[in-house]
Parts: C-alpha cells; structure tokens; sequence
C-alpha cells in the first residue's frame, strides 16, 4: 500500500488510540511507523510534494460541512511528516492547515498543524553550525533559508551578518 | 472498529459528537471545546480544585486527571461515575472499582470506563490524579 493512501487506513488510525489534546497526538504522530514512512518516502524521491498535494486533494473531496471530517488524523499526520522540511510547500501546506483552528470539522489537525508550523519556524530561522578552531575570524552569515544571502544573488532578506574570532571549539 | 480494539470494556453513553471535548464535558457542561491543556491546569487551580492524597477516596463528580510521566501535562480529564466497593468476605478494605466518564475525541461519543483501561496517544504513560471541589476531610474527627 502505497505511505500516502496507509494514512486513511484502519490500521493507522487504530494505531493513534484517543488524543484529547494536540500535544499528544504530534507526539503520538512523531513516534508512528506511518509517518516516519511518509518522511522516508519524501527523502527518497518515491513520493513528491505534488503527490502529497494531490492526496490532500482527494481526502478534501469527502468533506461536509456540519460532519467531523473523517481524514483529520491523516492531515496532522502530514503535518508532522513536513515539519522537518524545509520547502515553500512544507510551510504552505502547515501554514493553511493552521489556519483552519476555528472550524468545527476539525479540532486538533489545525492545532497539531500550528506546533508544527512554529517549530518549522524556529528550525528555518536559526542556522547551526559546530565551529572548529580553525575557523579564526569569520563572517557567518544567519538568517532565513527562503532567500539567499547578500552577496550570492539574493536580496538577504532576514538576514544578519556576525563576524566571529574563534577562540576554541564552539558552537551557536 | 476503534472501540472494538481497545474499548471492549468501556460502555457507551452517548454517540460520537465533535462539539466539545474532554474538558469541555467536565468543566463546560459539554457546550464547547476547551483545546489548551494548559488552561486546564488554570481552571483546577482557579476553581479550588484540590488534588486528593493517596489516603483519601475518590467520591462521584470528582475529577480524573491523565497526566503526562514526567512532565505532568495533562493528556486526559474523565469525571467519576461509579464507584464500586466490596462489602463482605473480608473485602471491606480492599481498593474500590472506579469508572469514569470520558469523551475521547471527535470520533468518539462518550464512554464509562475503568479508570486504567484508557489508550492515551497511541500509548503513552500517565499517571492517574484524582481532584476534587470537595473540602478536604484530612485531619477532621
């Protein structure tokens, strides 16, 4: 069975057991076998982010207005497989999934979407690099990585320039 | 299916309802949705809710907090509904059955249930808590 249509199976939804809280269901999701395909399949090209959208498309087909939408654990599943990526649609598909926390339908995906999203945040902002002792005086550049940096083409928007003399090992 | 796999035990109360959750059932008299976790903790302490001893027995209404090893968030409320203790037999002291009243989640209504026979995010460990409005009977004669 292909990692996308396994998110809408018995099996997986079985494996979640009850979640009352959003916390708990991305920890819970984290952990699954489900979602860790999902991310493997990505890495290795055998799914594309275009198949992930087309998916997300179909699942959206079977939404009523007034019903709990039946596919919601599959897209906080999804959310947490993109969490890591760092791509525009990674930050869309969590972005809009966030933006949905005031709908009845729905009421722990768009939560789930919302921690992802800060933690996407957070990774995509901050640029961690071990320092070794041979790097004396340097210039780093930090910053976001949906712009290039200033001097390789980009605009460098949101970024800074810090300029280190190193002493010994560190780390930032 | 869900029920069938690790709700054998529990007894259904009501059918599947997405308006409220858990918190909701117990402190919003199942009106709306109270998401955050951490307002939970808020509303027990701002209501004077007191966490019971190990000495002292749950009564029905009481309070049953899922909390997270460890770090103590909470992953569940339930609220007591029946309370069971022998009587006979030598039995007097022995720890009473309790059951609980849960809403799990959207795809669930709600359930009565042991208080031990929950599957809390794919089977994460918690700890039992028990609070209560009552006034503390600890030190009274």
């Amino acid at each position: 069975m292909n990692v996308l249509e396994a998110l809408k199976s018995t099996e997986f939804l079985l494996s979640l057991g009850t979640s009352a809280t959003a916390s708990g269901l991305r920890r819970c999701l984290q952990r699954s076998p489900f979602v860790q395909a999902v991310r493997e399949s990505l890495l290795k090209g055998e799914i594309t982010e275009e198949g992930i959208r087309r998916f997300v498309g179909c699942l959206e087909r079977e939404f009523q207005p007034g019903i709990q939408f039946f596919h919601e654990p599959a897209l906080a599943a999804l959310a947490v497989a993109l969490e890591g990526r760092r791509t525009a649609f990674a930050e869309g598909y969590l972005y809009d999934l966030a933006r949905l926390n005031k709908i009845a339908e729905m009421d722990l995906a768009p939560r789930v979407a919302g921690a992802c999203l800060k933690e996407w945040m957070k990774l995509s902002k901050v640029v961690k690099r071990k320092y070794s002792a041979s790097d004396r005086l340097r210039e780093y550049w930090i910053g976001g990585i949906q712009s290039k940096r200033p001097g390789s083409g980009g605009q460098g928007k949101g970024w800074t320039k810090f300029t280190f003399r190193m002493t010994d090992d560190a780390e930032t | 299916m869900l029920r069938q796999s690790y709700g054998m035990n529990w007894r259904p109360r009501k059918p599947a309802t997405g308006v409220y959750n858990c918190a909701g059932m117990v402190w919003a008299s199942r009106r709306t949705a109270l998401t955050n976790p951490q307002q939970w903790r808020v509303v027990l302490q701002e209501d004077n809710y007191r966490k019971l001893s190990k000495t002292e027995r749950p009564e029905l209404g009481d309070i049953v907090v899922y909390a997270k090893v460890g770090s103590g968030e909470i992953l569940h409320v339930a609220r007591v509904c029946e309370i069971r203790r022998f009587e006979g037999g030598g039995m007097e002291h022995a720890r009473p059955i309790i059951r609980a009243v849960s809403k799990w989640d959207a795809k669930f209504g709600e359930d009565i249930h042991a208080v031990s026979d929950v599957f809390l995010n794919g089977g994460e460990q918690f700890d039992v808590e028990y609070w209560t409005d009552r006034p503390s009977t600890e030190g009274i004669q």
